[in-house]
């Protein structure tokens, strides 16, 4: 069992808390096996107590050896009750004790010679027969004791394996504590076998007290697998039953442990604390069913339906195999009388097994090496046990069965655990094609959802070091040519390492298990690396494989976001560009225009000044002309102004936009609160400035045009190297998803953002008012 | 566009001497800057020969500072082919510098020769033809440059200016010269110049400690006052 996945991390307050109650419990059954012993050689008529204390008679039960004379002669048959042996009546609630006891005071070291029984059988009338003594040796005990610590064994690991597979999660929690539960009960009964006054305690606490609990259990589980149920009342719904499981425990307490003297003052309280066990139990296993099957046809996602069927197929499956054993002792037929006793228990092993591995497989945390593994081993051994007993040992060595699947176990662990052919070819034939499929998808899955370059290039990695279970995994794409991208088991985050393609294979953790080329097309775009392998696996060829498959999808998804990026950033571009343009329009004109004007108007003066008085029409000419030159110079500054403000070329950035607003706040009569802190802002480079400026136009315009607003507040300010804008206002809001957000000039606003890359955030919402705030790195 | 203001001052009478950046004008500073009547100053000049027309920086004004210390009585025509620039001006005025103007590039002769004369008498004279938009924003430009306490003085000086009777006005117009020059500019004598002052500073709260004006001097935060009642004007006037 060493691939058992026993992390500490891993373990919640919970876990540890239903381990130690099972370690508690086994230790508490070893205890009452080791008490049995004292038994030995003595003789007894086979029937044991197990949990049907409550019968009005003795029951020939499923754990009687088979090689016991009477069941060999068919003198006894499974199920039959001894009512009476030699006239004393057998009634554990009328006389306070049973079979065991009256033979204790009659039997000596001979033996009874064959007393004389009273027997009620199903279907005929009781009658009387004469049965054959049987003497308890160590083998006939060892049989008993071994079907049920096996059974109950199995059970608590299964629970174990379950709670380890992903112990966060609430539903495994329950199934965990259930399954526990069952193994309580289970190997709880061996210390009924034989009886013993003192072992109240003991009965109470593994087996009459956690059997309400079991289906208190099962009711939880039905609300929160495989999908929580989303009510209200949820909360305390889900734990509704445990309250009557308590009731029903102590009620059980009180009546066969007298606990409180004097009782019972409920008339017939037994009846009742049987009614309530009942109740409690089905009401469990029924609220189960029912809400699977619902599940089942109900519900549309594939990942709650998927359990759902399989938890009904193991329901299907499990209870006619139980029913199958039972009709087979009923049968009597030769051949299988010496394993007849045992069927039931040991269908029970793989059965669970099959509930277990079921849920796990579904749930689609089967992690190889981990929680699969452990419930490989169990199921395995259970067929391989299951086969030997069938047909290999029909000479009927009772003990020898159990030997055999404790051996099968080892077997099955040795072979799991160390890389041989033949566990190879299994796990490449029952879990790999299913595994790396799995695989992919999820792969694929992650790729398409991301939105970025970075975004895949960090959650395909960390995937895939989780699903090829190694220690490492990194990668070093031509698109982003410094960085070397290391994910490692068990964290988190990914590293970024900076490196170039000659520097990256020295940077890796290890040296790599692994490694694979990306490529697009024919082109080289970067290679992927992994480390070795974190389980007892070797990294064999087929990972090599399914490696490249996933090199491959890595390629072209990232080749598909770099074109994306591109796109992108394409109006971004040109919103620069147009600035650019437009500055050196304003430029041009400003160097070469105004600057030519500047005395035009001077020199027509002049040169009107030089005409003489009485040409009246050169005089008039040039006087027009020089009004026609200045005026033209007016508009020509102006519009060199409204291609670039002057000022933002200078600096004066926070300056130029508060001139803006105060303006603009004049003419759409709103109040502005102005805030300003640090000059940071005449640090940008003129680029950034007219950008973050163009925006601040935008917040502005819309505030003023489409918000209603009565108070503007503005903040420039500068923040942890961080050049912050905000502006905002009380007016009526938009709401972002909608489409009219869009005419609000914002995608523009968000590509000039991106094009200096600064971080832009629009919080607004109808009635709220809008606040942009902008961050220049 | 040097050649033909030189040849237009060259026609009012004064001896030229032209510089085409900033080193080569801080040079004829230092040699005879003393001698110097009147200086014609680009706000934006480059530094160097050497430099491209985009790295121009506001180097004038330092020339116009650096002019004014060693020749306290050359007036200084500044100008710009953006009228906000006026802006720059305002910072020497709250300096307490007098004998300076603004006009923009292409503006009329009469204007540059009315300016030219108001500055030789040691006036500060504000000159600004933009359309009411841009003249806004200018007058804006212009309070944003001065110090948050003395823009706030100004302003209110301004909004009280309707006070002065016309007379007082015309004085407060010419309140850059000493009293002996407003008077026998107006055909005043002196004293009644004096009281006029009085009287005006009284009506505007610069006398008895209704506005903190220290540090300020009173005649520049009238000066600029007016300034920046000019470049408002034509607003009002629409409106």
């Amino acid at each position: 069992m060493n691939d058992l996945h026993t992390d500490d991390n891993h373990w919640g307050w919970s876990a540890r808390l239903v381990l130690a109650w099972g370690i508690f419990v086994l230790v508490m059954s070893s205890i009452g096996v080791f008490s049995n012993f004292s038994h030995l050689g003595e003789w007894t008529l086979g029937a044991f107590t197990t949990w049907d204390e409550t019968n009005k008679c003795q029951l020939v039960n499923l754990l009687t050896p088979p090689t016991w004379p009477a069941l060999q002669k068919d003198v006894f048959r499974v199920g039959d009750c001894i009512r009476r042996v030699n006239d004393y009546e057998l009634n554990t609630q009328k006389n306070g004790y049973g079979l065991a006891d009256y033979l204790a005071t009659q039997v000596d070291d001979q033996g009874l010679p064959r007393p004389h029984v009273e027997v009620e059988r199903k279907g005929v009338e009781p009658f009387e027969t004469e049965a054959p003594m049987m003497q308890l040796t160590w083998k006939r005990l060892l049989s008993q004791i071994l079907v049920l610590l096996v059974t109950g064994l199995s059970m608590w690991l299964l629970g174990l394996v379950v709670l380890l597979a992903q112990p966060q999660s609430e539903a495994n929690r329950v199934w965990a504590a259930f399954l526990f539960m069952g193994e309580l009960v289970i190997t709880g009964a061996l210390a009924r076998i034989l009886d013993d006054h003192y072992r109240w305690i003991y009965d109470f606490l593994v087996i009459s007290g956690p059997r309400p609990f079991l289906g208190a259990l099962l009711f939880h589980l039905s609300l929160v697998y495989p999908r929580p149920v989303r009510l209200p009342l949820r909360s305390w719904l889900r734990y509704a039953g445990y309250l009557p499981a308590l009731l029903v425990s102590g009620a059980t307490a009180v009546l066969y442990y007298g606990i409180i003297k004097h009782s019972p003052w409920v008339p017939e309280l037994d009846a009742w604390v049987s009614l309530g066990v009942m109740l409690v139990f089905g009401a469990g296993v029924m609220m189960l069913l029912t809400r699977t099957a619902w599940v089942a046809l109900r519900v549309r996602e594939p990942q709650y339906v998927y359990p759902a069927r399989v938890m009904l197929l193991a329901w299907v499956l499990a209870l006619p195999l139980s029913f199958l054993g039972m009709i087979l002792e009923n049968l009597h037929l030769p051949w299988l009388a010496h394993i007849s006793n045992l069927t039931f228990m040991f269908w029970v092993v793989p059965a669970t097994s099959l509930i277990a591995y079921a849920m796990l497989r579904y749930q689609a945390f089967a992690y190889r090496g981990k929680a699969l593994n452990g419930l490989m081993i169990w199921f395995s051994s259970a067929f391989i046990a299951q086969f030997y007993a069938g047909m290999v040992a029909p000479l009927g060595m009772d003990g020898l069965q159990f030997i055999v699947l404790l051996g099968a176990v080892l077997l099955v662990t040795y072979l799991w655990s160390s890389d041989t052919p033949l566990r190879r070819r299994f796990q490449r034939l029952v879990m790999r094609h299913e595994y790396d499929y799995t695989i992919i998808n999820h792969f694929s899955r992650r790729m398409a959802s991301a939105t970025t370059l970075d975004a895949c290039l960090r959650q395909t990695l960390s995937d895939l070091c989780q699903s090829l279970d190694v220690a490492w995994a990194a990668v070093w794409v031509v698109y982003r040519p410094g960085t070397l991208y290391v994910a490692q088991a068990g964290q988190d985050h990914v590293q970024e390492l900076s490196a170039d393609s000659h520097t990256a294979i020295p940077l890796l953790p290890h040296p790599p298990t692994g490694a694979q080329t990306l490529q697009t097309g024919a082109q080289k775009v970067g290679m992927a690396w992994v480390g070795a392998r974190t389980t007892a696996e070797p990294f064999d060829e087929r990972d090599q494989q399914l490696l490249a498959l996933l090199a491959l999808a890595w390629s072209q998804s990232l080749a598909i976001h770099v074109q994306m990026e591109t796109l992108a950033q394409t109006p971004a571009r040109i919103l620069s560009a147009i600035e650019v343009e437009r500055r050196r329009i304003g430029q041009d004109l400003h160097d070469g225009v105004l600057q030519f004007l500047g005395v035009i108007p001077m020199e027509l003066d002049r040169a009107a000044a030089c005409v003489p008085q009485q040409s009246d029409k050169a005089l008039a000419i040039l006087r027009r002309n020089a009004e026609r030159a200045e005026s033209i110079s007016i508009e020509t500054r102006a519009i060199v102004y409204d291609l670039y403000p002057p000022s933002l070329a200078h600096g004066g950035l926070s300056a130029q936009a508060r001139l803006y607003a105060s303006q603009g706040c004049q003419t759409h009569h709103v109040q502005l609160a102005w805030r300003e802190q640090g000059d940071g802002w005449e640090q940008l480079s003129q680029d950034q400035a007219i950008q973050v400026y163009r925006i601040f136009q935008q917040a502005l315009a819309n505030a003023w045009a489409h918000a209603n607003a009565r108070y503007i507040w503005v903040e420039f300010k500068q923040e942890a190297g961080h050049f912050l804008m905000t502006v905002r206002d009380d007016g009526r809001g938009f709401d972002p998803q909608k489409e009219e957000a869009q005419h609000l000039g914002l995608i523009t606003v968000r590509e000039r953002a991106r094009a200096i890359g600064a971080r832009l955030q629009v919080n607004s919402y109808p009635g709220q008012g809008t606040t942009v705030r902008l961050s220049v790195p | 566009m040097r050649r033909a203001v030189s040849e237009f001052l060259e026609d009012m009478g004064f001896h030229v001497y032209a510089a085409a950046t900033y080193v080569q004008g801080y040079q004829m500073l230092i040699q005879m800057g003393p001698e110097f009547r009147l200086a014609v100053l680009d706000i934006y000049l480059t530094y160097h020969s050497d430099e491209d027309g985009a790295s121009r920086k506001p180097l004038g004004l330092d020339l116009c500072r650096r002019l004014k210390v060693i020749s306290p009585r050359c007036g200084v025509l500044l100008w710009s082919a953006f009228s906000h620039h006026v802006s720059d001006v305002a910072q020497l005025v709250a300096e307490g510098m007098t004998g300076l103007a603004y006009v923009p590039k292409g503006s009329r002769l009469a204007t540059i020769q009315d300016l030219i004369a108001r500055v030789q008498q040691d006036e500060v004279a504000i000159c600004v033809q933009e359309d009411d938009r841009h003249l806004e924003d200018v007058a804006d430009r212009f309070l944003a440059t001065l110090d948050d306490d003395l823009a706030e003085l100004v302003r209110v000086v301004r909004n009280r200016l309707p006070r002065l009777s016309p007379r007082q006005r015309d004085v407060m117009v010419l309140l850059p010269r000493s009293p002996q020059a407003i008077a026998a500019q107006l055909g005043l004598a002196i004293a009644t110049v004096r009281n006029y002052i009085d009287a005006s500073y009284a009506s505007l709260g610069l006398r008895e400690g209704a506005l903190a004006v220290q540090p300020y001097r009173h005649q520049s935060i009238i000066v600029l006052a007016v300034i920046l009642d000019g470049l408002l004007r034509p607003k009002n006037q629409n409106g």
